[in-house]
């Protein structure tokens, strides 16, 4: 129990800590980057003017003052109004958290059903010609951006033949492209390592003991290689998840969809402070707790694990 | 909109097991247009914080009238003001348009104009840039009679008080209802902006923006639904536009207007009041200090060939700071005719027979093919020795830099933008001498500026500007390159669509 | 930028056996040719890459030249998509080599060290991994420029948590190895051991991992051309030809080919290199890497 309690603790400093770290870090970058008021007030604006706003947001006082108060609203998770419109930053960007959460939720679930049959089958006899096929088309496919299958699958599906809408806000089958397009990017990192790790347990010792005894292939394969892949595919698509919900970036630009990347590369066009901070900061947030959940996951599931203490 | 109906098997059981509760469109009685834009005003609603144009003027368009209009030859239209007349060399009355209601059910009156003056002249309306930068020179309005109304004129730092073109530069004040303004304040009323534009916004966001349409405007529209969306991505937008998910699209490329046939719709482009250029920033001093070399690289581009092949000869070859169509264009000024042997000759006289660099920070994505003109500007003064690097930054970027002249090199984007007013003393009084970090000034050229605005004879006025582009396109403060265009594709079956000076009369729009 | 996750996951990757030596010397050379490319790209130009002709806009490839076509300034697609090669390997060059020295340093560092700076370290690692990092790169790279060097710098900045935490579990199981203990037991300091030991049994190690690495830096570097946030205007790049050739896709498809080609091929030889790699250490060593 006690170390149950300190894990937590170390846990709790580590996101302070990177919290604070990507913070100032924010901070430093964006306030060298230029004057916001100037910004604000608008092409031809008056000294006077952007002065004022100067005054209004508190950008004309000194770097640390404003350093600190940054903090200390950050601390009471004040991100402060976007710069373009008025808006509370942090409500601003949580607003379209759902749509970048959904969307990466489905693509991890057709990620999975996908490429975990596909991975079992290569990894189950590599050596056979038409697994070869699939492994170097896995390979070409793993060399393939993101944008360029997007581009692709709306040429063909939006254009070509009209039947799949390729922006936002057309309703379910809005869903299609996008989801496609990042399965189809990740799906290649996954299967390779679905396959290798079947192909390490069939390699070994008590595996082909087993076989030799009469036990038949497919049963052993799932009782035996497929639990161990699934562990290892497990810290994959955690990180596949943290990727997903900062790096969707450009399938979210190609598709116009209205989810976290887009606000960001938006709120970065404008050089609007606040919601790039409310954006980073969530992100952030997001990728800590997905990580804490999966290192729960794999002690759970770990027996070695599960014994040793943090 | 699209057909779904085709959609193969496959497709539809993947797409089963995502049962995500939202519907297939079905094909409606209601007629919805979509228009994809290259992005929505930052301000969202609030149209005193939107500079004149684009990005705001494809939406303000459908939600809010000005007093007045101006239209693609540069004449003021009646708005919601029916006539104006000059009353002294400072004050103005308007007649305003009879039974027009704002789409909250107000009526429009005297009131509302005198409220939405009071707002531009307050404090903090003068910290917008309709309020700062468009009119500083309104001083006030009185309420004459319920339809009438009086506006006074003030002298500013770079203006005197009298005005003759106050009409057309109202064009650019946005008129919002005053109570929900007042009620609401500027934030919220953003999100829920209300006019007497044809049609009245349901939801908007940074993302999307609906609109219904409001029958009882004065400007009653064909169709019963609009949304607005943002597709940053000139190949996105026209993906769009072949599939049939949208009905409209602003700021095509010529290049694509093969594929907007091929799918069976339409391009219309409509030349824009807007010069596209590289400014020199001339008082910072370095070799575009000498006026000989500004001439050279104006005459080292063949902008005549930009025009036919990158514009698809709808842009043409820019002569000076204003396009034909605006008042004070001067068609005498020839301005400097593709002739490489000269430009040469022009920088070896000022002592770069060697070859000069010149460093850029331009913007792109704002015109038709903006990249590629760019990139064969610098292609064409490299074959004289001149080598151009660009930096590419956001406007964002480009404001700060643009308002303190604080440019690390030597030139910068600009666009020469006569709009709304359609009237060649905008970019002449913005540009020449700017009074906070000027980048150009020339003192004699600027008192003429200033003297056209106090010039009530419209003859008179007229020979001024036409005085002003030739003086001001011998100094060459830009290299003036293109003529702009505004390129707009529709969709298979969307009639009625026209655009004056920038403005889309979505009042007229529908689609089958 | 779909690569990103692999970088999470190098130990799982590195599981992958069944690699032939014949594939390593295979994809060793197609990226050593690819480097030559890079290097005397001046000699294969048919014509310069930056010299533009309005007149000759959007040609079709012909086997007479231009053998990819043009692209819509007139500009040669072959020698653009030869000239792509110096900017694109060039960046993943430097940014591998920055992450390779930020990650094995922090690393071995974490692994190293007593107790207390243990957990600073390692802690520095684990806070690197949870770092949304492609945003960071964006809005590095949108404050203080495009160009060569500030995302060359950026990318070897957010690269290395994850080279670091492959090496940091690497140096810990060689920490506890016979020799390194005895050479501890003799008073050979720290430092020395490090050079003498710890570094030649990290090679294998470090190898996959660098090829890996670089072939994740040339997706990135070509999605933040595309997003626009990558080389300057006009500027030969693989990401930037294939963000100007998406307005083309219907009227002039080999716009898109050239740069597409190109980047397959180099992130397939480079993935291809680091399964070489570490199969072979792999059949050295006879154990599975973890």
């Amino acid at each position: 129990m006690k170390s149950r309690l300190k894990a937590v603790r170390s846990r709790l400093i580590q996101l302070i800590v990177l919290l604070g770290t990507i913070s100032t870090t924010l901070f430093l970058l964006l306030r060298i980057s230029g004057d916001p008021a100037v910004l604000i007030a608008g092409e031809g604006a008056s000294p006077e003017t952007i002065d004022a706003i100067r005054a209004d947001y508190g950008f004309d006082r000194s770097l640390i003052v404003q350093y600190l108060i940054f903090i200390w609203d950050i601390i009471r998770l004040d991100f402060g109004v976007s710069l373009v419109n008025a808006q509370p930053a942090l409500g601003f960007v949580l607003d379209y958290l759902p749509s970048t959460l959904t969307l990466t939720f489905l693509a991890i679930f057709f990620n999975t059903i996908l490429a975990i049959p596909a991975g079992v089958w290569l990894g189950a006899k590599p050596g056979q010609r038409r697994r070869r096929v699939l492994s170097t088309i896995v390979s070409v496919a793993q060399g393939t951006p993101a944008y360029v299958i997007a581009l692709l699958l709306i040429q063909i599906f939006a254009v070509w033949f009209t039947v799949l809408p390729s922006i936002a806000g057309t309703g379910t089958w809005a869903w299609v492209l996008p989801t496609a397009t990042l399965t189809f990017a990740l799906s290649p990192n996954l299967i390779r390592v679905v396959a290798a790790s079947i192909e390490e347990t069939t390699a070994q010792d008590y595996f082909r003991t087993a076989k030799a005894n009469g036990a038949s292939p497919s049963v052993l394969l799932m009782k035996h290689s497929l639990p161990n892949a699934l562990l290892s595919t497990t810290s994959l698509l955690g990180a596949q998840f943290a990727f997903l919900l900062s790096g969707a970036l450009i399938t979210e630009f190609i598709f116009a969809w209205p989810g976290l990347g887009l606000i960001l590369v938006q709120s970065i066009t404008n050089l609007d402070f606040p919601t790039i901070q409310a954006t980073v900061f969530v992100v952030a947030y997001l990728v800590f707790f997905v990580n804490l959940i999966l290192d729960q996951i794999f002690r759970f599931a770990d027996p070695r694990l599960r014994k040793s203490q943090v | 909109m699209h057909k779904n109906k085709f959609l193969s098997l496959t497709v539809s059981f993947a797409l089963a097991a995502l049962a995500l509760g939202g519907t297939t469109p079905a094909i409606a009685a209601t007629k919805t247009v979509t228009i994809a834009v290259p992005g929505l005003p930052p301000s969202q609603g609030n149209p005193f914080r939107e500079g004149p144009g684009t990005p705001g003027i494809n939406t303000y368009a459908a939600i809010f009238d000005a007093l007045t209009f101006v239209d693609t030859r540069g004449t003021v239209q009646p708005r919601l003001a029916l006539s104006w007349k000059n009353t002294s060399p400072t004050t103005w009355e308007f007649t305003l348009r009879k039974g027009v209601k704002f789409s909250n059910g107000e009526p429009f009156n005297a009131d509302s104009v005198v409220a939405n003056i009071e707002y531009l002249t307050s404090a903090d309306g003068r910290r917008t840039v309709i309020g700062g930068t468009e009119l500083p020179g309104v001083a006030s309005a009185k309420k004459i009679s319920d339809l009438v109304v009086e506006i006074t004129t003030q002298a500013t730092a770079t203006s005197l008080a009298a005005d003759a073109i106050l009409p057309a530069k109202l064009s650019a004040l946005y008129i919002v209802e005053p109570k929900a303004w007042k009620e609401a304040g500027a934030t919220v009323f953003a999100e829920k902006p209300i006019g007497t534009g044809p049609f009245k916004v349901d939801s908007l966001t940074t993302t999307r923006i609906e609109l219904s349409a409001f029958k009882t405007s004065w400007r009653k529209p064909k169709s019963d639904k609009l949304v607005i969306i943002p597709l940053a991505d000139a190949a996105a937008r026209l993906q769009a536009l072949q599939s049939g998910q949208v009905n409209l699209v602003t700021s095509l490329n010529p290049d694509q207007i093969s594929a907007v046939r091929l799918a069976k719709g339409t391009a219309v482009s409509i030349a824009a009041p807007q010069v596209m250029s590289l400014a020199f920033n001339v008082v910072k001093g370095g070799p575009v200090a000498d006026v000989r070399v500004r001439q050279a690289l104006n005459y080292a581009v063949n902008k005549t060939s930009i025009a036919n092949r990158l514009l698809d000869g709808r842009g043409k070859a820019a002569t000076q700071g204003v396009t034909p169509t605006v008042n004070g264009y001067n068609d005498k000024v020839v301005g400097y005719p593709f002739n490489p042997a000269k430009a040469r000759q022009l920088l070896a006289a000022a002592g770069y027979a060697n070859g000069l660099t010149i460093n850029a920070d331009i913007t792109v994505g704002s015109f038709p093919s903006d990249n590629l003109i760019y990139q064969s500007v610098k292609s064409d003064l490299a074959k004289v020795g001149v080598t151009l690097n660009y930096t590419t930054i956001t406007f964002a970027q480009w404001l700060p830099q643009y308002n303190a002249n604080s440019w690390r090199g030597e030139a910068f984007g600009l666009s020469w933008n006569s709009a709304p007013r359609a009237d060649a003393s905008r970019p002449y009084e913005i540009f020449v001498c700017k009074p906070v970090g000027p980048f150009y000034c020339d003192a004699a050229q600027s008192a003429l500026v200033k003297s056209a605005q106090t010039e009530f004879d419209t003859k008179k006025r007229l020979a001024i500007l036409k005085d002003v582009a030739v003086k001001v396109t011998a100094s060459a403060p830009a290299l003036y390159i293109i003529e702009q265009i505004d390129l707009f594709g529709l969709g298979k079956g969307t009639t009625g669509f026209s655009v004056t000076n920038r403005s889309i009369a979505y009042e007229n729009i529908t689609v089958k | 930028m779909k690569k990103v996750p692999t970088l999470f996951t190098r130990r799982d990757v590195m599981r992958k056996t069944s690699t032939s030596p014949l594939i390593l010397k295979i994809s060793a050379a197609t990226l050593a040719f690819l480097f030559l490319v890079a290097i005397f790209q001046n000699f294969l130009y048919t014509v310069d890459p930056a010299f533009s002709d309005l007149d000759k806009r959007l040609l079709g490839p012909s086997i007479g030249g231009p053998w990819l076509g043009t692209d819509p300034l007139g500009q040669d697609v072959f020698s653009r998509v030869i000239a792509g090669f110096r900017w694109s390997l060039g960046i993943g060059t430097i940014g591998t080599l920055i992450g390779v020295f930020i990650g094995l340093t922090l690393g071995i560092g974490a692994a190293w060290s007593r107790k207390r700076m243990r957990v600073v370290l390692s802690r520095i690692i684990d806070i690197g991994i949870s770092f949304p990092y492609l945003i960071i790169a964006v809005t590095i790279v949108t404050v203080v420029g495009r160009g060569f060097w500030p995302l060359a710098l950026t990318l070897g900045l957010v690269c290395w948590p994850t080279i670091a935490r492959v090496v940091y579990a690497e140096t810990l199981t060689l920490r506890e190895r016979e020799f390194v203990t005895a050479a501890r037991l003799f008073g050979i300091g720290s430092f020395t051991s490090i050079f003498t030991h710890i570094l030649p049994a990290l090679r294998p190690t470090i190898q996959v991992v660098t090829a890996f690495t670089f072939a994740d830096l040339l997706i990135a570097e070509s999605g933040l051309s595309f997003l626009g946030l990558g080389a300057p205007l006009g500027t030969p790049t693989w990401g930037n030809m294939l963000n100007d050739s998406r307005t083309y896709m219907a009227e002039a498809p080999w716009m898109m080919l050239g740069p597409v080609i190109a980047i397959i091929v180099t992130i397939f030889a480079a993935n291809l290199l680091g399964e070489g790699l570490n199969a072979r250490e792999k059949a050295k060593s006879g154990r599975v890497s973890q």
